[in-house]
């Protein structure tokens, strides 16, 4: 029964990684894998002698990382925990609704949609230059980047992002809540006691999955604002791969950027579930 | 830097030029170079110009091409369809909207019934293009015919991949295809690979000059006249005169423009024979300074950065920017565009030095890429030339009529013998046109006086001009790394203009760009230089 599957993966997961090896070659793609010179680490140059785009885009990336880790990670459980505590549950509903909508518009809407309330000549903007204001500028700032691209992150998937959350709240046994209060809790010890134990387990998981992406950042959204802040503010590791690989087409270099990437996200995925298994939680395995 | 006036571009240059001619742009891997370059000249295709037409105004090489004020009487160009009744699978970029789909097309599919196969065409906008096509090449997935984007050791890919078609249009042997015959010679150098060809040239000739369009209806209603732009200093103050409210002077922040304006418009010099490149020079900090001045004057769109060429094109139309950098030739695709619009009046920058004076007009070169047939075609390979002859039709010709303008009635309505486009106009931009071209002219339908103002600008910014002149020169690190060093300095540019950087770091970039392969590219172009030179 599983032989679909996995025949499935095989083909298109397992058999792909052994392209890998052209980070190992000079790899010309009209010659062929098999034809093109090996030439051992040289690829891994930019890497080990610190190349300075490569560098760039990784302290970009690094940075991203840690914004969204810290200031983004934590906003879905906060809206999780506030639908939950609304009482009708047609207003529930309906809130959820209009959170989970911008996660179906693509990243070219979302990027656009921005692009034109904020630009420099978007609709605000506009605005305040007929009545004589000041106007801003948020699009095509470098020093704005990050906090736009948070935002529209923020904005476009921390509804979604809920679900998971939802869903595990909505598991939780009403005696628990019942039996703490007939103990005097009030809403907040019955957050801090039932609640958010509750959710512990869940949020480990989505933290270790999270640093195993911890080196993705959001390719689409990110190339498609490229253009208007300059590489210097906006390349990250994925851009650089793309930019570098596909458009200038050295495809050697960016497949051992690549295949870095993937051992560092192994490295990061396999030390956050030991440090998990340290707090007492199942993680994402147990040996 | 050369510049040249009109009399050393005819006779020196073109001693220089006809040199050039015997080089192939892009062959590398050979191993003697003097004997490459000759069996590369041996290979040209015989240039049989099309003699049905008679132009309104003279074509003069280096200075302007030939011009129409009407559609001549159009005479038929083939006797029979090309095709083969198989379909023909082309993959090429394209500079406009997407047409509509096959079934809702009959223009497309009128264009199939009269090549007798159909065009299997996919489109690719062309900033995306050399993306798109290397991840066709590495997926070793390559269509029938395709628009051959940039890529590394190019030569050895066209060999390897590329169908020879040196047998079909070497020499004489090309008047079989007449519509490619009338392809001028300095097109096909760019097509030649390890003396053989591997490719159709698309050719545009002059009408592709590097050039800034203006709204001289803008202009004239803000009292402005353009020839006043006589300087940096006075094009500044247009500048900001023609900003306000919801308009911005410029679509884009116009490097290009302040370089030709600084006479450094090409980053590749020569003079007495050497071989050298610009970006040292203190006039790059002036085009810098000059382009970053008008950024911060506010005076170009403060979106511009980040925004596709169709846009800026909208803006233009919709007087929302009053000058953009395009090529001369989409000068006439506006007028079309933007048939709705009255009093539309367009007119091209003239170029100015930077403190008065006559800046330098870079020449483009002769053409906007080239299409090839992959090597796996086998016998077809004559069908698919006779297709891309007849797509070359020449103008004046039936073929080049329906192939530019569509169908009659339908496409375009006949006004005197002008096909003058309709709302439906849009159903020609199928992508044939990159599969495979006639030579350009200056023609704008119904617009007489537009093609004067066309013929006399290009006569006027090409009294000095200076080519590239790394043109028919090879050079293998720059076929391979000249891509990505010229994506880093601009992105350092980028930078610069937009004030995040100071003028000052340009030294920097322009040493990483020399340290980084740019010296090295430069030898390779001058021992390059040296084999032809040493042919003659």
């Amino acid at each position: 029964m599983a032989l679909p599957g996995v025949v499935l993966l095989l083909a298109f997961q397992y058999v792909p990684l052994l392209g890998n090896v052209i980070a190992f070659k000079d790899y010309l793609p009209f010659v062929g894998i098999g034809d093109s010179p090996w030439v051992g680490f040289d690829n891994f140059r930019i890497i080990l002698d610190g190349d300075p785009r490569f560098l760039n885009a990784l302290t970009n990336t690094l940075l991203i990382t840690l914004v969204q880790v810290v200031l983004v990670f934590p906003i879905p459980i906060a809206l999780a925990l506030a639908l939950n505590s609304f009482v009708s549950e047609r207003i529930k509903r309906l809130v959820q609704s209009v959170l989970y909508l911008p996660h179906f518009l693509s990243w070219v809407i979302v990027v656009a949609v921005f692009q034109q309330f904020l630009g420099g000549a978007g609709m605000i903007n506009n605005f305040l230059r007929s009545q004589g204001g000041d106007t801003f500028s948020i699009i095509g700032n470098p020093d704005a980047f990050i906090p736009l691209i948070t935002a529209q992150v923020v904005w476009k998937d921390s509804g979604w992002a809920t679900i998971l959350f939802l869903a595990v709240l909505s598991r939780v046994s009403t005696e628990l809540y019942e039996a703490s209060s007939v103990d005097g809790a009030g809403r907040w010890r019955q957050m801090w006691h039932v609640t958010l134990p509750a959710l512990r387990p869940i949020i480990v998981l989505l933290l270790i999955l999270k640093l195993g992406d911890a080196l993705s950042v959001g390719f689409e959204q990110i190339i498609l604002q490229q253009p208007a802040v300059g590489l210097q503010a906006s390349e990250v590791l994925d851009t650089y791969v793309y930019n570098n690989g596909i458009v200038d087409q050295n495809w050697s270099q960016a497949a051992a950027v690549g295949l870095v990437k993937g051992l560092v996200a192994v490295v990061l995925v396999w030390g956050a579930n030991k440090v998990a298994h340290l707090f007492g939680e199942d993680g994402l395995y147990r040996s | 830097m050369i510049t040249m006036s009109r009399r050393t571009l005819l006779t020196g240059a073109l001693g220089a030029g006809a040199a050039m001619a015997l080089a192939s742009c892009d062959s590398g891997g050979g191993t003697d170079p003097v004997a490459e370059q000759s069996a590369n000249t041996a290979a040209l295709p015989t240039y049989v110009p099309y003699a049905g037409v008679e132009p309104d105004l003279p074509a003069e090489l280096g200075r302007t091409s030939a011009a129409f004020f009407a559609y001549p009487d159009p005479a038929t160009f083939s006797t029979e369809a090309p095709g083969d009744g198989q379909p023909v699978r082309f993959m090429g970029p394209t500079s406009f909207g997407l047409p509509p789909a096959l079934p809702d097309n009959p223009f497309w599919q009128e264009m199939n019934k009269r090549i007798g196969s159909d065009l299997d065409i996919s489109l690719t906008p062309a900033g995306e293009y050399d993306a798109k096509f290397s991840t066709t090449v590495a997926g070793n997935s390559l269509p029938d015919a395709f628009y051959v984007g940039s890529m590394p050791a190019r030569a050895k890919f066209m060999v390897a991949k590329a169908a020879d078609l040196t047998e079909y249009l070497s020499g004489d042997a090309v008047q079989d295809y007449p519509g490619l015959a009338s392809i001028p010679t300095d097109s096909w150098q760019e097509c030649i690979f390890e003396g053989s060809i591997r490719a159709i040239p698309l050719n545009r000739g002059l009408v592709s000059l590097p050039s800034v369009l203006m709204r001289n209806d803008l202009l004239t209603s803000a009292g402005i006249d353009r020839a006043d732009i006589t300087s940096f200093e006075a094009l500044r103050e247009i500048s900001s005169e023609m900003t306000g409210g919801n308009r911005w002077a410029w679509g884009d922040a116009p490097l290009g423009h302040l370089r030709r304006m600084a006479d450094i418009p090409i980053r590749w010099t020569i003079e007495d024979g050497v071989l050298d490149t610009n970006l040292l020079d203190e006039r790059q900090h002036e085009a810098l300074e000059a382009t970053r001045a008008l950024v911060a004057d506010g005076s170009v769109n403060p979106d511009a950065a980040g925004i596709p060429a169709s846009t800026k094109k909208q803006w233009f139309g919709g007087g929302q920017a009053a000058f953009i950098s395009d090529s001369f030739i989409a000068w006439f695709s506006l007028y079309v565009a933007n048939e709705a619009v009255e009093g539309l009046e367009i007119q091209a920058m003239g170029i100015p030095g930077m403190t008065g004076g006559t800046g330098t007009q870079n020449l483009p070169r002769p053409n906007a890429g080239f299409t090839a047939f992959s090597a796996e075609v086998g016998d077809r390979l004559p069908t698919l030339l006779r297709i891309a002859d007849w797509l070359a039709a020449p103008f004046g010709t039936e073929e080049y009529l329906f192939n530019k303008y569509g169908i009659a009635g339908r496409n375009y309505d006949v006004v005197g013998s002008d096909p003058v486009p309709s709302a439906l106009a849009t159903e020609v931009n199928i992508g044939s046109l990159y599969m495979s071209d006639a030579a350009r002219v200056i023609y704008s339908p119904g617009r007489p006086e537009a093609v004067q103002s066309a013929w006399d600008h290009q006569s006027a910014v090409t009294a000095k001009t200076v080519p590239d002149p790394t043109y028919g020169l090879e050079s293998a690190t720059a076929s391979r790394v000249l891509n990505s060093l010229t994506g880093e300095l601009s992105s350092v540019e980028q930078d610069i203009i937009y004030g995040r950087r100071p003028v000052s770091d340009w030294d920097a970039a322009a040493q990483a760009f020399l340290d980084g392969g740019g010296t090295t590219i430069v030898e390779e172009y001058q021992a390059s230089y040296d084999a032809i030179q040493a042919m003659q």
